[in-house]
């Protein structure tokens, strides 16, 4: 248990930028959940489960190579880019899943899940107001 | 305030027209180019005898473009073209074309021309970036020569927490050309059905899996003396001894695992396969590989191991207990997401009491066949 909790943080520390932003994710004030776990947080944006209290959801991503993404998916899942790649293209090609589509920067994902009734994102705090609802900080 | 109250109709609206109408084509591909030979007492190897002794592309290139069009939520098609190297020339075929009905969150259903579950990595057997080899362990993958079938599926999915449980039941028939002894086969499975249980965790997943099938079996020669040597045949006329071949029962059954832990890699696999007769070998088969990530670098080591469990015969020759075994040095370098360059260097050594039973094509009855594989591969997936 102790080794499952550190495991991401010690990776984000690894792979952190300079600047570490701190990261939240993001849905439409008209969802039905309020808030997640990071438990929660990882079986969605893994594939592992596409809906919130009976609700499908659209999961928007950042654009390959972004800061934000590297870290969000560093301590949220504990994997590289490249390890999601592999991971992403063994659920695609055996016809079992899509990864989050992409939209953009953290200000695309924004719009988008503001304007989306079933959109979850992540983006830096600091993007946040009224227009999103808060369900998960990153620690 | 006034912005909020203005978006909500939007939303609403949005909602709406995406929820009624959720159509969607997406379009993905990979591909694996790279080059082989294979050095050695012998000079073909491979279950088509793709490897000879010069660099060669194809043991080891492939490529498939993957189209699916999800009609809303519940069902979706999905079509795969794969071209794929064999001996001497390249095959291009449709490997997955079906339509899937999601008939819950935790129940789908599928029909039509699908990948058949043998192995623990059979439906992304071709996609080369998705593991750490070049080719998979061929001492247990070269044990099922069908790999897709026309029928059906059903896969039951339950999760609880970080564990995920999968259940997948199938039934359907094939006709098939595959290659025995360095020639092209037709190979009819009926009344083909399969079960397999995965157990998915966070670091990896663990698959049982079982298929049976009733198999029948043209070589299309017409006499013993038109066989290329090493062939699978008992006797010397058409069609009591071996040239052509009815309702043999067959079954395979393996167990696998992966796991990827902070920097270890491993995989393995234990297989078995029975056949009715003489004529197919019974056999055992395992691999197992270890690796260690080092930043974008993976270098790997594997064990792969087969081995004749019946009296099978070549050539009228009994090969019982005639084994392969090999290692593989390898090394993976991931360039960026989605593109990664391989290479390896393997060495088999096959042994047989009578004759062999390996991947070896050869032409007499040597007791022991040396020789070692070296390749390189550049995968991608878009």
């Amino acid at each position: 248990m102790n080794t499952m909790i550190k495991l991401p943080l010690l990776l984000a520390l690894i792979f952190s930028p300079l600047s570490q932003a701190e990261l939240v994710v993001i849905a439409n004030p008209s969802a039905g959940v309020d808030s997640l776990d990071q438990s929660a947080v990882k079986q969605l944006f893994l594939g592992k489960t596409r809906k919130l209290a009976g609700q499908k959801v659209k999961l928007l991503d950042q654009v390959s190579g972004s800061a934000d993404r590297e870290q969000f998916y560093a301590q949220v899942t504990g994997k590289s880019s490249a390890q999601l790649k592999s991971y992403w293209s063994r659920l695609i090609f055996t016809g079992k899943g899509k990864p989050p589509e992409v939209v953009g920067d953290g200000a695309a994902v924004k719009g988008r899940v503001a304007t989306s009734a079933s959109a979850v994102g992540y983006v830096d705090a600091a993007q946040v107001d009224g227009s999103v609802k808060v369900l998960f900080r990153l620690p | 305030m006034r912005m909020q109250g203005k978006r909500l109709p939007v939303a609403l609206l949005l909602g709406l027209c995406c929820g009624a109408a959720q159509a969607e084509f997406s379009l993905n591909g990979f591909g694996t180019l790279g080059v082989a030979e294979v050095h050695g007492d012998e000079r073909r190897y491979g279950l088509s005898g793709e490897y000879v002794d010069e660099l060669r592309t194809e043991p080891v290139s492939r490529a498939g473009l993957q189209g699916m069009y999800q009609f809303n939520d519940s069902f979706s098609a999905t079509g795969q073209l794969l071209v794929r190297g064999e001996r001497s020339r390249y095959d291009t075929d449709v490997e997955w074309a079906y339509l899937s009905y999601q008939a819950s969150d935790s129940l789908e259903l599928r029909a039509g021309r699908l990948r058949l579950p043998a192995f623990l990595l059979s439906e992304s057997l071709d996609v080369g970036y998705t593991y750490p080899w070049i080719r998979p362990p061929a001492e247990v993958y070269s044990q099922m020569p069908i790999s897709r079938y026309i029928g059906g599926d059903l896969l039951y999915n339950t999760a609880a927490g970080d564990y995920d449980m999968t259940f997948q039941l199938m039934l359907g028939q094939t006709d098939s050309d595959v290659f025995m002894g360095g020639a092209k086969t037709e190979m009819q499975a009926r009344d083909m059905w399969g079960a397999s249980v995965t157990l998915q965790y966070d670091y990896g997943r663990i698959r049982l899996g079982h298929v049976a099938a009733n198999i029948d079996v043209d070589t299309n020669f017409q006499t013993i003396a038109e066989m290329p040597p090493g062939n699978f045949v008992a006797g010397n006329a058409r069609d009591d001894f071996g040239l052509v071949l009815e309702g043999l029962d067959g079954s395979f059954t393996s167990l696998g695992y992966s796991y990827e832990r902070e920097n270890w890699v491993s995989y393995g696999e234990v297989a078995v396969r029975k056949v009715d007769g003489l004529n197919f070998p019974d056999t055992r088969s395992a691999f197992l590989t270890l690796g260690y990530r080092v930043d974008n670098w993976l270098p790997h080591l594997t064990w792969g191991w087969s081995e004749v469990t019946d009296d099978a015969q070549v050539n009228g020759v009994s090969i019982k207990e005639g084994e392969q075994t090999s290692w593989t040095l390898g090394v993976r370098y991931d360039v960026q997401p989605g593109l990664a360059v391989k290479a390896e260097y393997q060495v088999i050594d096959a042994d047989g009491p009578n004759g062999y039973s390996s991947l070896f094509e050869t032409a007499g009855f040597p007791r022991n066949v040396d020789a070692e594989i070296v390749s390189f591969a550049v995968d991608f997936v878009f």
